[in-house]
């Protein structure tokens, strides 16, 4: 089986009006598979007996948040899936919660009210422009320098920095965020 | 070893290199599938959700402008909490403008603890513009617009007074 009925997705949410948001957008565009889960631990749970291609979270949930979720995903031993692509969704659209995100190791972050315009399109970039994963002793996950690799002057640029600042997507005015 | 993993090692860091597992499962790229027609039907399939949407942030409101007008222990929690939902879900059930109300609400409310004694009358007065907001074309309506401005820049004077720092 191929097409987007392949794909797994879990959407984290702890309200379930915004689940059903994301999901109608999924089912609507051709997704089939797609799970749901409540908060960070339950979507945990869910990742243990179950395929995940690509999980979108939102940020702010009880007890586990969607940032805490990341990184265990990210770091944790035992996890089952710490390459898997996270799009994370937030009303907070502050400097320090973008880079909060982007430390717990998310690939893409969509702003609330979310359209299916925005979501489809961060879905395009996880799986059509997959970012190099990094693991070093303070981070684990996908690489961070994105917008300012070209200009990056210091110890630890990399030869391949270049190539990956072409990737980067400008921001339109859909009041979107790029990390 | 790759170039890059190369150089990555020298500073003790994996690079584990770009793939496309996910295009190879899906049997082309992306792009081509999530096309504008199926953007098209998404948003279709959105519309139809719409109304129980508005029905919860309608509910989320009124809790809202409740916990304002009694504040009652824990009110802070419940506007802060509220007004986040609305802010995520007013957007998408054509409610714009609610949604900028509920965010100078979390924006007035944001790094404050439970017990935060907040000024009554910034609750009040952006409570109210959300109420404006609520109803049928108010993001097509200057008042509304000029109000919301106002609210945002009250927001922040108060946070000044307060000692504050302007965002958290």
């Amino acid at each position: 089986m191929a097409g987007l009925a392949s794909l797994h997705v879990l959407v984290v949410d702890d309200n379930p009006h915004m689940r059903s948001i994301v999901v109608a957008i999924l089912r609507g565009a051709g997704f089939a598979q797609i799970k749901e889960a409540s908060d960070g631990a339950h979507a945990l749970e869910e990742l243990r007996t179950s395929v995940a291609d690509i999980i979108i979270v939102d940020l702010n949930m009880t007890p586990i948040d969607g940032l805490e979720f990341t990184k265990m995903l990210r770091t944790a031993d035992d996890s089952p899936w710490p390459f898997v692509p996270v799009i994370m969704m937030t009303g907070h659209t502050e400097r320090s919660k973008v880079m909060a995100a982007r430390d717990a190791g998310i690939n893409e972050l969509v702003a609330k009210p979310i359209s299916a315009k925005t979501l489809l399109e961060r879905i395009v970039a996880v799986i059509d422009r997959p970012r190099a994963y990094v693991r070093s002793g303070s981070y684990k996950g996908p690489c961070r320098r994105r917008g300012a690799a070209k200009d990056f002057a210091g110890p630890w640029k990399r030869k391949t920095d270049d190539a990956i600042a072409d990737t980067v997507v400008e921001a339109d005015t859909d009041r979107e965020v790029h990390i | 070893m790759t170039q890059s993993n190369e150089l990555a090692s020298q500073a003790d860091a994996i690079i584990i290199q770009p793939n496309f597992a996910l295009q190879r499962k899906l049997g082309s790229p992306a792009g081509r599938v999530l096309n504008p027609v199926a953007i098209k039907r998404a948003e279709t399939a959105l519309q139809a959700i719409i109304p129980p949407v508005g029905e919860e942030v309608t509910r989320l409101l009124h809790e809202l402008g409740e916990a304002v007008r009694v504040r009652a222990p824990s009110y802070r929690d419940i506007i802060w909490n509220n007004a986040h939902e609305i802010r995520g879900l007013a957007g998408t059930a054509g409610k714009r403008s609610l949604g900028l109300a509920a965010d100078v609400m979390c924006r007035y409310l944001n790094g404050s603890d439970s017990d935060f004694q907040a000024d009554p009358t910034v609750l009040a007065t952006i409570a109210t513009v959300a109420m404006q907001a609520l109803k049928d074309g108010a993001d097509e309506d200057p008042m509304v617009k000029m109000l919301l401005t106002d609210s945002a820049r009250a927001v922040l004077v108060q946070r000044k007074r307060e000692g504050r720092p302007l965002a958290d």
